[in-house]
């Protein structure tokens, strides 16, 4: 064990640097080892590192079993993420995306709310990097709207942290009760990062115009960072049993209606991060472990749907469903990869999602609440609708098989193979070995995943879940379309009406500017200034005069 | 899905609901099967419907 004075998170972040810098099999080598670095220094270190900043004690480094599991699990992804995009990614990506792995690494390693904003920022930004790498007319559009819902957050944020720490005198990240409405602001920060509603739309807004290995990083870090900050500061807030049940449903049914197949995914996250924020709601010892748990399969597995979806983008150019289908035969790896991450966040037995999810509902069910447990129950068999089938059947079946674009496609290159079978092997590993993985989670876990009653139970649930699908698979076929959702307030109404209010007060300003200067003489560079222009009597009289009541009045004010 | 599948299907379902009961479980045998069927179904049904009232052309908002 060794004693190190600063946030291991720092290693991403300045490494960052070394990524901007190098090039070639230089880089490449860096950006796999940063984040392994990381993950050593995280589980070598013996204690934190507190400071003083500005009056209040802050602790920029602070060891907590919830904190490691989360940042294990980032460094973990970066890793991943890093196999995954080093190939194609560009420079400004892949120095954001390191940036972006170590932010999310510091917010969970934080144990003040100072150092939490800044790493807070420090992620919208590089996400914002990410989101522009993309490259294309659609991704700086989304860039834009990112960054501004991700300002209002940040601004939420900082709004709460300054009152409530200053009031307080305490800047320690600790549990916060809603009694004020400072609280409620890092409330509404935390919630707008992690996809809550009414602001949940961003995610499948901005997540699918960024590079394949963009959306990778991009699915894994914010939210659950989200997650993080939630379950430290606001664990057992019963408003967030609602909020989450909204989230959980929001993701299944959009994603039953979308077309995009990263953007199916995108839904996708709100709903798994429902699941964590009704975990967090219900804030006993099992649920807060339930969400910790579920924050970090999810993280694995989204990542390996990601990548499955990053490398379909990527060899065959198309993302819409209603392109796709009958990849199967010659994306072997990517598909069988692909389809396990499906069975993981379906929570299909003997992957890792099985392992995670099941605290939850136990969680739900200790804690009494009948009805939320079949809201649940209800929501598993939609995330086996929407994620567990419907993705994999549409990208890689669906029955076309013999279509040219089935025939002409090849395999995804060789390190977004091997980042992807990694991430197989994770969730395979975690499906098989339960308790290993329980022993992470923050409070101790008393509880048995298979067992022959719960493994039975579920295998019905899936199974007849199926069933359905490909009952009602002729009403689900793709079609052209996106879904509307609350950020058309907006996209529409609210900037149609800024550009009408801006038309009419330009309009008027030229009025006056015409009225008050006829021969457009202010607006004009000094080289086209007409020869008599010092010898037009109004202008030059309207300044001489205006400097004249301004200096007189100023020896009045100073002299009486 | 064809006949034969579906036999293979019912078959596998009867089995595990045969389970569920000599394992005791505190809900009837066949809770989950169903469960699932019905949420399944309802769930895309709600989705069909405010997909009516939501769904646009991809490209709505291409400014």
């Amino acid at each position: 064990m060794i004693d190190i004075t600063f946030s291991p998170a720092l290693v991403m972040v300045l490494g960052a640097a070394l990524l901007w810098v190098t090039s070639g099999t230089l880089r490449k080598t860096i950006a796999l080892f940063l984040p392994l670095l990381t993950l050593v220094l995280i589980h070598t270190a013996s204690s934190g590192y507190s400071t003083v900043f500005m009056g209040y004690a802050v602790e920029p480094f602070h060891l907590s079993a919830l904190g490691k599991l989360f940042a294990s699990t980032f460094a973990l992804m970066a890793f991943g993420g890093m196999l995954y995009a080093m190939n194609q990614a560009s420079r400004n990506e892949m120095t954001a995306c390191a940036l972006y792995a170590g932010s999310a690494i510091g917010v969970s390693l934080c144990g003040d709310f100072i150092t939490l904003f800044v790493f807070w920022e420090l992620m919208a930004i590089a996400s914002t990097v990410i989101v522009l790498s993309g490259n294309t007319d659609a991704a700086y559009r989304a860039a834009m709207r990112y960054g501004i819902v991700h300002i209002l957050s940040g601004t939420l944020l900082l709004l709460g942290i300054v009152a409530t720490v200053a009031s307080t005198g305490d800047a320690s990240l600790r549990a916060l009760s809603l009694d004020s409405p400072y609280v409620w602001a890092i409330l509404a920060g935390f919630l707008i990062n992690a996809g809550a509603p009414p602001l949940s739309a961003w995610i499948a807004d901005a997540y699918p115009e960024a590079s394949p290995s963009g959306t990778v990083f991009l699915c894994a870090f914010t939210t659950k960072a989200a997650v993080f900050a939630l379950l430290s500061v606001f664990a057992g807030t019963e408003i967030l049993i609602a909020v989450g049940l909204y989230m959980i449903f929001y993701g299944i049914i959009y994603a039953l209606l979308e077309n995009d197949m990263r953007r199916i995914l995108a839904y996708s996250i709100v709903n798994q991060v429902g699941f964590m924020v009704v975990a967090c709601g219900i804030g006993t010892t099992l649920a807060i472990n339930a969400a910790a748990a579920h924050a970090s399969v999810h993280i694995i597995y989204k990542g390996l749907l990601m990548m499955s979806a990053g490398s379909v983008l990527l060899m065959t150019g198309k993302r819409k469903c209603s392109d796709l289908g009958g990849l199967y035969s010659s994306m072997k790896v990517t598909a069988l990869c692909g389809m396990v991450g499906a069975a993981a966040i379906s929570a299909v037995p003997l992957t890792s999602g099985f392992v995670a999810k099941s605290l939850i509902n136990a969680s739900a069910q200790e804690a009494g609440m009948t009805w939320l447990w079949i809201a649940l129950l209800v929501g598993a068999a939609g995330v086996f609708l929407h994620a567990g089938i419907k993705f994999p059947w549409f990208v890689f079946f669906n029955g076309k098989q013999d279509q040219p674009l089935a025939k002409t496609t090849i395999e995804a290159p060789p390190n977004m193979q091997l980042a992807m079978l990694l991430l197989v092997f994770i969730c395979i590993l975690i499906g098989l070995f339960p308790a290993a993985f329980y022993a992470l989670l923050p409070y101790p876990v008393d509880y048995q995943p298979y067992t022959l009653l719960h493994v039975i139970e579920q295998s019905q649930l899936l199974i007849l879940s199926a069933v359905a699908f490909f009952m009602m698979l002729p009403w689900l076929q793709r079609t052209v379309t996106i879904s509307l959702d609350l950020d058309w307030f907006y996209r529409i109404p609210i900037p149609h009406l800024a550009n009408n209010i801006s038309a009419l007060i330009a309009k008027q300003y030229h009025k006056c500017a015409q009225c008050a200067d006829p021969l457009s003489l202010l607006s004009r560079h000094w080289s086209q200034l007409p020869r008599s222009a010092f010898a037009s009597v109004p202008l030059s009289a309207l300044l001489a005069t205006t400097f004249a009541v301004s200096i007189a009045l100023l020896l009045f004010i100073y002299y009486i | 899905m064809n006949k034969e599948r579906y036999k293979l299907v019912a078959l596998l379902v009867a089995t595990l609901v045969g389970i569920e009961y000599l394992g005791g479980s505190h809900l009837h045998p066949g809770f989950f099967a169903w469960f699932g069927f019905a949420s399944c179904v309802i769930l895309v049904i709600v989705a069909l419907l405010l997909g009516k009232v939501i769904k646009r052309k991809d490209s709505y908002y291409h400014d």
